[in-house]
């Protein structure tokens, strides 16, 4: 019988509390941080309890304190320019969205002498960016995971200058070295007991990739996934290829992720999925309406229990719903809805099989 | 065909800026009701003494008396704050020498939310999204199976004041229709909804903007490009408004443009800008190009694309003319505040500006001769609201007036380039 559960997939939205106390502290409303301390950990505690009661495979504190997916990497990482602060570095579109990250820019070889997410500190919480005390013990027995930038979008995200050009001929050898960086990085993540590690390769789908780096991405892909015992998923936004998709299909990571409302799930299901598991995109992580009087309208629960049904079909040894993209791009209070009700659908799919 | 008409259109390399500035923060903390303190009323101090705006203690006398109980009073008040606040926004951009002023948004919380507000059809939310790092704002979502409608006039307000404050040339500049369909929630991708908002809303506003006399004006688009698929549907949009605003734009000899930024997809934006007969243009460069100086294609690499390009979009029969950043909007963040007090930052940004509009200007002519550097304008990337400084942004773009300035005389020497010329 097919398993259904369901997983974050990227940064979550703060909540409207917490940016009025960073807004606040941001324009010398108050000079002390306490406000906005507490309000990070309120957020991140909401946020893991939504996830135990959502049938939640593997809870995540959803990134939060990330300012950008690339973040912890353009500010640690060794042979990037930081140009006295990453503030200063260019901004870039993150593509089809309205939001943006800042850009990575390599001027020689990148390396890293220490862990990059042992080094990289919170924002506003003391200490190191996974480290979170203050969170109730006994969500410590729970699964978690945790959302990383993949080779291939980090070696796209970011631009080489004419110092790195001596270094790197071509984008895909940084996405080698990147892949060298990421695989001791899950060294450190299973250290801390992380056990599933979603790597967001959304840049795949925003561009035409040549045959001999897709090559050079399964490659990629198959040592990060065989360099460690810890679940490794390639996650992806948008519409695919079906050069991407067979890509996918190919690796042998734990579980692929596919935005199932962009792409055609027949002919996903057509596909052999090789035993893996697949991260569904099923709820559209960009969008909803209100109605004339202001209320929410989301998607429909028996759509969604309909297109579940449909997965289940597949091959693959789990199925785990997700929203189509990281859930950044609505507010704090939408995306919430959004998880509880991926939670309810896991419910009722479990209930009927 | 030279014209001796002194439109500053035809000038070479006009300067301009593009959006919005950081608000003068004693009227923000008059608005919101709160306490000002001391060092802000210092800041309207000098202000008002170096851009000679008059008594400052008049302007710090309205900032200190919010009427508390009513309500009218309290409207008066706070259109008086605003107009207060504009007039500094308009004195200051003038006072750096550029050659087409605007209003810096003073009236406008946020380039998005204030057109949303006064479109039905449209829901504001009260909570935000991210933009990036600690940048947020509020989106908006499609209301189901209600019509798009203009509520209210969106701009022509803040135009009709700014128009009796400002000596120089006005640009009037509104988020375009495409940017407010892109940035709206929505669960399907109807473009309907686009047109709907071109024909009930951003046609009519633009009308009466022209007739309330605004000659320069730009449709910020910085969501062109985002998602290519929605190509045809922004020309299409922009044909229906051109369609719907070109006996306007005629008979008031008005000039309409577009801006936008950081798209990895200027390529599309290039190819594009023959089929629109749009006058001009700004998008942003500066921001991925080096910071030393020099004039040669290997200084200057990060324009070459985009002026191979400009060359053929003129070939093809575009006359847009183009502003390719010369100014990070960011720049303030790369001197410490002893290099913006000895004046080392305004020198080095004012010799960054000249060489990269030089080599710009230089480029374009080698390829298409005397035309070619008056098919630029000179702007900064995007509106400086990240400078935190005023004193920075004001140092920002007297270095970029003054830097221009040098590459006009610099061509003007060196090419024999007359002052102004049509295209």
């Amino acid at each position: 019988m097919t398993r259904f559960s369901s997983i974050l997939t990227g940064i979550h939205p703060l909540s409207e509390p917490l940016i009025r106390k960073i807004f606040d502290f941001k324009y010398g409303r108050t000079s002390s941080p306490d406000n906005v301390k507490k309000a990070f950990k309120d957020d991140i505690i909401n946020l893991t309890k939504l996830l135990t009661q959502t049938s939640c495979l593997a809870i995540s504190t959803g990134n939060l304190g990330w300012w950008d997916i690339f973040r912890p990497f353009s500010e640690e990482l060794g042979g990037l320019s930081t140009d006295k602060s990453v503030k200063n570095l260019p901004v870039a579109r993150i593509p089809l969205t309205n939001t943006f990250y800042r850009q990575p820019i390599v001027t020689g070889r990148i390396f890293s002498e220490n862990s990059i997410l042992q080094n990289a500190k919170h924002p506003f919480l003391d200490g190191n960016i996974l480290q979170m005390p203050f969170l109730p013990s006994e969500l410590k027995n729970n699964a978690w995971s945790i959302c990383l930038p993949g080779p291939f979008s980090f070696s796209r995200a970011a631009a080489i200058n004419e110092d790195g050009d001596k270094v790197y001929k071509s984008i895909d050898d940084l996405m080698i070295d990147f892949s060298e960086i990421l695989i001791s990085e899950l060294k450190f993540l299973s250290s801390r007991g992380y056990s599933h590690i979603v790597f967001n390769e959304s840049f795949i789908a925003w561009e035409s990739i040549g045959k001999d780096t897709i090559s050079l991405l399964n490659d990629l892909w198959s040592q990060i996934s065989s360099s460690t015992s810890l679940n490794i998923a390639f996650h992806t936004y948008n519409q695919l290829s079906s050069d991407i998709l067979h890509l996918l299909l190919n690796s042998n990571a734990w579980a692929i992720g596919v935005d199932c409302l962009r792409n055609n799930i027949q002919e996903l299901l057509s596909y052999d999925i090789n035993g893996k598991s697949l991260i569904a995109g099923v709820v559209d992580a960009q969008s909803y309406f209100r109605d004339a009087q202001g209320e929410l309208v989301v998607e429909k629960s028996d759509e969604l229990i309909k297109l579940g049904s449909e997965l289940a079909e597949s091959q693959a040894k789990e199925i785990i719903l997700a929203p189509t993209s990281r859930l950044e791009f609505v507010p704090r209070a939408v995306a919430d809805l959004k998880v509880q009700q991926l939670g309810k659908v896991i419910v009722k799919l479990l209930k009927d099989r | 065909m030279t014209n001796s008409d002194n439109d500053p259109f035809n000038l070479l390399l006009p300067t301009h800026e593009i959006g919005s500035m950081r608000k003068l923060n004693a009227t923000i903390l008059a608005l919101q009701g709160r306490e000002i303190p001391p060092d802000h009323l210092d800041e309207v101090h000098y202000w008002w003494e170096k851009l000679e705006l008059g008594e400052s203690q008049e302007a710090i006398s309205l900032l200190m008396n919010r009427p508390q109980t009513n309500e009218i009073d309290l409207q008066r008040w706070e259109l008086d704050v605003l107009k207060l606040r504009l007039r500094f926004n308009i004195r200051l951009l003038e006072s750096t020498g550029l050659d087409i002023v605007f209003t810096g948004e003073a009236w406008r919380r946020e380039m998005y939310e204030h057109a949303a507000k006064d479109i039905e059809g449209i829901f504001l939310e009260n909570e935000h999204v991210r933009s990036f790092d600690d940048r947020f704002y509020k989106p908006g979502v499609r209301i189901k199976d209600v019509n798009i409608r203009r509520k209210n006039p969106i701009y022509i307000d803040e135009f009709e004041y700014a128009k009796q404050v400002a000596k120089k040339p006005l640009k009037l500049c509104f988020t375009g229709p495409y940017t407010v369909f892109n940035w709206t929630i929505t669960p399907s991708s109807d473009k309907q909804f686009l047109f709907d908002l071109v024909d009930e809303v951003f046609i009519p506003e633009i009308k009466e903007s022209i007739k309330s006399g605004a000659r320069y004006i730009t449709s910020d688009e910085p969501a062109y490009t985002t998602i290519p698929a929605d190509r045809e549907s922004y020309i299409e949009a922009y044909k229906r408004l051109f369609k719907g605003i070109r006996n306007e734009l005629k008979k008031y000899n008005c000039k309409f443009g577009f801006h936008t930024c950081f798209s990895h997809r200027y390529d599309i934006l290039f190819e594009d800008l023959p089929q629109l007969p749009w006058d001009y243009g700004s998008l942003e460069y500066a921001n991925r190009d080096k910071k030393s100086l020099g004039t040669s294609h290997n200084d200057r690499s990060s324009y070459q694309d985009s002026l191979e390009r400009t060359v053929k979009a003129f070939n093809e029969g575009s006359r847009c003319k183009l502003a390719l950043g010369i100014l990070e909007v960011h720049a303030d963040r790369h001197f410490s505040d002893e290099e913006v007090k000895s004046g080392t930052a305004q020198q080095q940004l004012r010799e960054l500006v000249r060489d990269r509009l030089l080599y710009q200007a230089e480029f374009l002519e080698g390829k298409l001769g005397e035309i070619g550097p008056f098919l630029l304008l000179a702007a900064p990337d995007c509106g400086l609201r990240p400078v935190r400084k005023l004193n920075d942004l004001h140092m920002m773009l007297s270095a970029m007036v003054e830097g221009t300035h040098k590459a006009r005389s610099i061509l003007q020497d060196k090419l024999g380039l007359p002052t102004y010329r049509s295209i």
